[in-house]
């Protein structure tokens, strides 16, 4: 072996040397590229695992005064997505409620199915006390005490469609003005059946019969006198069924009764101008007395 | 005797003395690959609220939350009945009212303070802060095209022709002051399913009691003679008699048709002046559908005609809002 023939073996042999040792770096940073990659998913993948424990810890923070049903709290972002009413499904618990402001006390109605879906509900009834905050929507249905309230309320109607009887048969009025009074007495019958409808089996079904006959001499006179008792009576369903809606609980039974006493109202007013009051303040006044289910039996 | 490079002065003069084959390009390559992919993949896409955008660029705006509490129901039924007052104002301003139809007008202004003064309590004690000034959404959409009917004006945009003016501001001006009190009232009715507590709901259908017999006396003004709705007589059963009138016919030259026009078309045409008429008893039920108002110069025998909404979504008085 030469010189030469020994240097090539020589340089060969540290070539080679080289190209190990650089492939073995090579490995060593793609290996530990793939670590850091890996590391760098942990906290996807974290978040995945942990996705659905995230909504429900969103859906119960109720502290802030908003309630919102079944984790949709992305409707909080837009006013298009607050909805209130009828309006919309909420699957929301009736039975689950946290009532501390003096509020609604839902009772386990499992057909309420309406309402808000975003309800900031406060329950004081002083400026200077923090909004309560209850986290159900009020029920669509009667609750037990509704229903009794809801039964006061068809009794009255169909005592006023009664007493209206009397005075129709007495042919108290003629013309236009006895169209008028049959048709408040049609109204009268058709608020009765639908608060029946409204109750089923549990509606009473039968007039106050203390209270008819009490007012039927009233309904029994001159067209003026007896203008002036419906009118009365008419601003007293008024003043009855605010105080009623002021008690319900279920929303159903509210805008029903709701409904009917805004045309009693207008009611008042047309008898205020059958029995011939010109001054237009008395024509609007109303001067009713609210009856109470304790002060008549409703069976 | 092997040469360990060292580390610092002799690797990357050795990694970068390698030669790259083929092989070792195209295993690097999809290595990258597939690493970026594989981050591609995982990334949660739907919280990345921040786009890729090129350059400066101001942050979105954000609409403020609108949540519908019970402060606001009674924030915007405060604010209907500013704007109520308003439509009163243009009722007295446009219609050249008798001095009892302006005492009339006067006295259901102050009933709407009256009211305004109890709903603004009411927002409070729900935990907002009282409203003091009319519904925006409700003046820039309703009472301008009325005004605008009663005045008249000049063609705007895509119009075609000019607004005339009303031929006939007095009736207008009632018919809108009807329509003002009958928007209360049904708006008041509205809002009790709305509230989350009884004591609200029985507090808003006070005053949709007192606006609803002011819209009753208010119809009995403009004709004595409609006291309860013929339809709603006729739900009643009873027999009532109608009068019906036939509409007159015209027999007009149809030249376009065959045979030059000697054939002949009959064409009904529709009363002309026919206005819109109010009763003091409209309905058997208070009903929550739009209040409907006609009113200006009548054009091919119709009148201008405008559907007002009670408050919803889109003209509630939010929490957020500030500013009157």
């Amino acid at each position: 072996m030469d010189i030469k023939e020994a240097a090539h073996i020589d340089a060969a042999e540290h070539s080679d040397s080289v190209a190990d040792y650089g492939a073995t770096v090579r490995r060593r940073i793609i290996v530990a590229g793939l670590s850091g990659t890996a590391l760098s998913l942990v906290p996807f993948l974290a978040r995945s695992a942990g996705a659905s424990g995230k909504n429900v810890a969103a859906t119960s923070s109720s502290s802030s005064g908003t309630f919102t049903a079944n984790s949709t709290d992305s409707l909080n972002n837009s006013p298009s997505g607050a909805s209130t009413g009828g309006a919309g499904s909420s699957n929301s618990d009736a039975g689950a409620t946290v009532n501390s402001g003096g509020g609604y006390n839902g009772t386990g109605d499992s057909t309420n199915t309406s309402s808000a879906v975003t309800i900031r509900a406060t329950g004081s009834s002083t400026a200077d006390t923090a909004a309560a905050t209850t986290t159900t929507a009020p029920p669509k249905r009667p609750t037990a005490d509704d229903k009794a309230l809801l039964g006061f309320a068809q009794s009255i109607e169909l005592t006023i469609r009664n007493l209206y009887d009397v005075a129709i048969d007495l042919g108290s009025f003629d013309g236009p003005s006895l169209n008028a009074v049959k048709a408040i007495r049609e109204a009268h019958g058709a608020y009765a059946q639908s608060i029946s409808g409204l109750l089923g089996r549990v509606a009473p079904n039968a007039p106050i019969v203390a209270l008819f006959n009490a007012l039927k001499r009233d309904f029994s006179g001159s067209p003026d006198e007896v203008a002036a008792a419906a009118r009365a009576l008419e601003n007293t369903a008024v003043a009855t069924h605010i105080d009623i809606v002021g008690q319900l609980i279920g929303i159903d039974g509210s805008a029903l009764i709701g409904s009917m006493l805004v045309v009693e109202a207008r009611h008042a007013t047309v008898l205020a101008t059958i029995g011939g009051v010109a001054e237009l303040s008395k024509q609007l006044a109303s001067t009713g007395k609210a009856l109470s289910p304790s002060d008549y039996s409703t069976k | 005797m092997m040469n360990t490079p060292q580390m610092s002065n002799d690797l990357l003069p050795a990694i970068a003395s390698q030669e790259l084959s083929r092989r070792g390009l195209l295993r690097v390559g999809g290595i990258t690959v597939a690493l970026a992919a594989l981050v591609a993949a995982c990334g949660d896409n739907a919280t990345d609220h921040n786009p890729a955008r090129i350059g400066e660029s101001p942050p979105l705006p954000v609409l403020p939350d609108g949540v519908v509490n019970d402060g606001v129901l009674f924030r915007t039924a405060t604010s209907i009945h500013y704007s109520i007052i308003d439509a009163h104002g243009i009722a007295k301003k446009l219609g050249k009212l008798s001095k009892d139809q302006t005492a009339i007008v006067d006295l259901y202004t102050e009933a709407s303070k009256q009211s305004i003064k109890d709903l603004q309590k009411w927002s409070v004690t729900a935990g907002s802060k009282a409203w003091t000034c009319a519904n925006p959404r409700f003046d820039r959409v309703i009472l301008s095209p009325i005004s605008d009917r009663i005045t008249g004006r000049k063609k705007q945009g895509s119009e075609e022709t000019d607004v005339q003016p009303s031929d006939d501001p007095n009736r207008d001006a009632m018919a809108l002051v009807h329509a003002g009190e009958s928007l209360l009232a049904a708006m008041h009715q509205a809002l009790i399913p709305q509230f989350s507590l009884p004591k609200y709901r029985a507090a808003t259908i006070v005053h949709g009691d007192t606006a609803a017999r002011r819209a009753a006396a208010i119809a009995h003004v403009i004709n004595p003679d409609n006291i309860v709705n013929p339809t709603t007589l006729q739900n009643a059963n009873l027999d009532i008699s109608t009068t019906t009138t036939a509409a007159a016919t015209t027999t007009t030259q149809n030249i376009a048709a065959a045979g030059g026009g000697a054939a002949a078309t009959t064409t009904t045409v529709t009363a002309t002046g026919a206005i819109q008429q109010y009763y003091m008893v409209p309905s058997q039920f208070g009903t929550l559908s739009a209040v409907q108002l006609a009113l200006g110069a009548f054009s091919s025998g119709n009148q201008f005609s405008i559907n007002i909404e009670t408050p919803s979504l889109n003209s509630f008085v939010y929490d957020y809002q500030t500013d009157c």
